[in-house]
């Protein structure tokens, strides 16, 4: 069964209880990250590649993912993007953050993430999906004006 | 070591100005410190141009601060303790380069006990020097001292002066950091690069009258092969509070310091450590 960027945030919520151990907060550090990454793919896949990204690739890395919303060339996709100079640099800050955090959480076992750590980066997914919904209707109500006319 | 001061009301006072670091004080409460501290030159000198110089370092007149202090080290010879003080200051207000180079020119290594190098390196890692921080804690170790792998509780000291303040996550111990220059090389960025991004931040959250608690910075090894830093603010803030104080400093920063949306590898983050709970769960 298919499954989207709101289920796994929704995943991440649920296995932040304080009962949880710290391999299943690990996990819902790292879900909360995919969450955002896959909230924002849609949008990402719009953007040109970037000015060092791979046009051959079959998918969309981290690193790349955030070299398109840096470089932010999003006059194709919507005119009015071009004015969130500073909500793309959030963007790109937030993203690479939650990277870090999931990298933590993924690599570095010797290192300790408890849950305050995890609840940050669950509330951080949940910001960077939020700019996400609205990126996605800004461009939606784009298509819709055009449709209408 | 620590001289004898006169029975005043310093302490109090330094106190009192200590807690209005962390948070942007109205002129009204600046301007009664600063009338209080004047009067305290008749009993304490000394005490008294300390305190002025405090208050003038959080008004961001560091230049002014400065002038004080130094004219307190040449009268009374530069304790370490009162060195201490004035590192702590700078690094609590956000002055972080400052704070380096106080650090360089008032104190000598090896002439400080290993308590203090211990002491020395929290401050210096709270400031963003997390290289040196962790050159020093190296140092140490090898002298055969065993680091006290417990809550910073000097750094901590801004919204609690008691050791283990249990807001902070246990992640925040001396044994977890990692970062050394060889780390920050393969980044491509120096210690003195981060520190003074660290001390904006610092000047960020203050502005909000947000206290940081401590910072930790880590580097850490990617699955592409490359390494990241990753600097976190732990915060007097629930996590939602702190996301949204995270997503505001990255604005700041990325106005601030554009150059820090350019490094690929570098991110800041804040952590909400306030004991009322998120909807997370």
């Amino acid at each position: 069964m298919p499954i989207n960027a709101m289920d796994l945030q929704r995943f991440a919520k649920a296995n932040c209880g304080p009962d949880m151990d710290e391999t299943t907060l690990r996990a819902a550090a790292s879900r909360a990250y995919y969450g955002a990454y896959h909230a924002l793919l849609p949008f990402v896949e719009q953007l040109p590649v970037s000015d060092r990204g791979d046009s051959s690739a079959r998918h969309i890395g981290h690193r790349e993912m955030l070299r398109r919303i840096q470089e932010w060339r999003t006059a194709s996709v919507h005119p009015r993007l071009a004015s969130m100079s500073i909500s793309k640099a959030q963007l790109v800050m937030a993203m690479r953050t939650m990277r870090e955090t999931r990298e933590v959480a993924d690599y570095l076992l010797d290192d300790s993430m408890n849950r305050k750590d995890v609840t940050q980066q669950i509330a951080r997914g949940a910001k960077v999906q939020s700019i996400a919904l609205q990126v996605h209707d800004l461009i939606n109500s784009a298509a819709d004006d055009a449709a209408y006319g | 070591m620590t001289q004898a001061a006169p029975a005043t009301n310093f302490e109090p006072l330094k106190k009192r100005i200590t807690d209005a670091i962390a948070i942007a004080p109205s002129e009204f409460e600046l301007r009664q410190l600063r009338s209080e501290a004047t009067k305290l030159a008749n009993a304490d000198p000394m005490g008294s141009v300390e305190l002025r110089a405090m208050l003038a370092c959080i008004e961001g007149d560091v230049d002014e601060a400065d002038r004080l202090y130094r004219g307190v080290f040449g009268a009374t010879g530069n304790s370490v303790e009162r060195v201490f003080r004035y590192l702590m200051l700078l690094a609590q207000a956000g002055y972080s380069a400052r704070a380096g180079a106080v650090y360089r020119e008032f104190l000598t290594l090896s002439e400080l006990a290993p308590q203090a190098h211990e002491r020395l390196a929290k401050v210096l890692g709270f400031c963003g020097w997390a290289a040196e921080s962790t050159m020093i804690r190296q140092q140490l170790v090898q002298t055969g001292y065993e680091l006290e792998n417990k809550i910073f509780e000097d750094i901590s000291f801004v919204a609690s002066e008691q050791e283990g303040d249990d807001r902070l996550p246990s992640s925040i111990t001396l044994g977890a950091l990692l970062t050394d220059a060889r780390a920050l090389s393969a980044i491509g960025v120096e210690d003195a690069w981060v520190a003074d991004r660290v001390g904006d931040a610092i000047q960020f959250f203050r502005s909000r009258s947000t206290g940081v608690m401590a910072v930790r910075s880590t580097a850490i090894p990617h699955d592409d092969g490359h390494v990241g830093l990753l600097v976190n603010f732990y915060v007097d803030q629930t996590s939602e509070d702190a996301a949204e104080a995270e997503w505001d400093l990255h604005g700041f920063m990325a106005e601030r310091s554009p150059d820090l949306v350019d490094v690929e590898d570098v991110a800041f983050a804040a952590i909400g450590v306030q004991v009322k709970e998120s909807h997370a769960n």
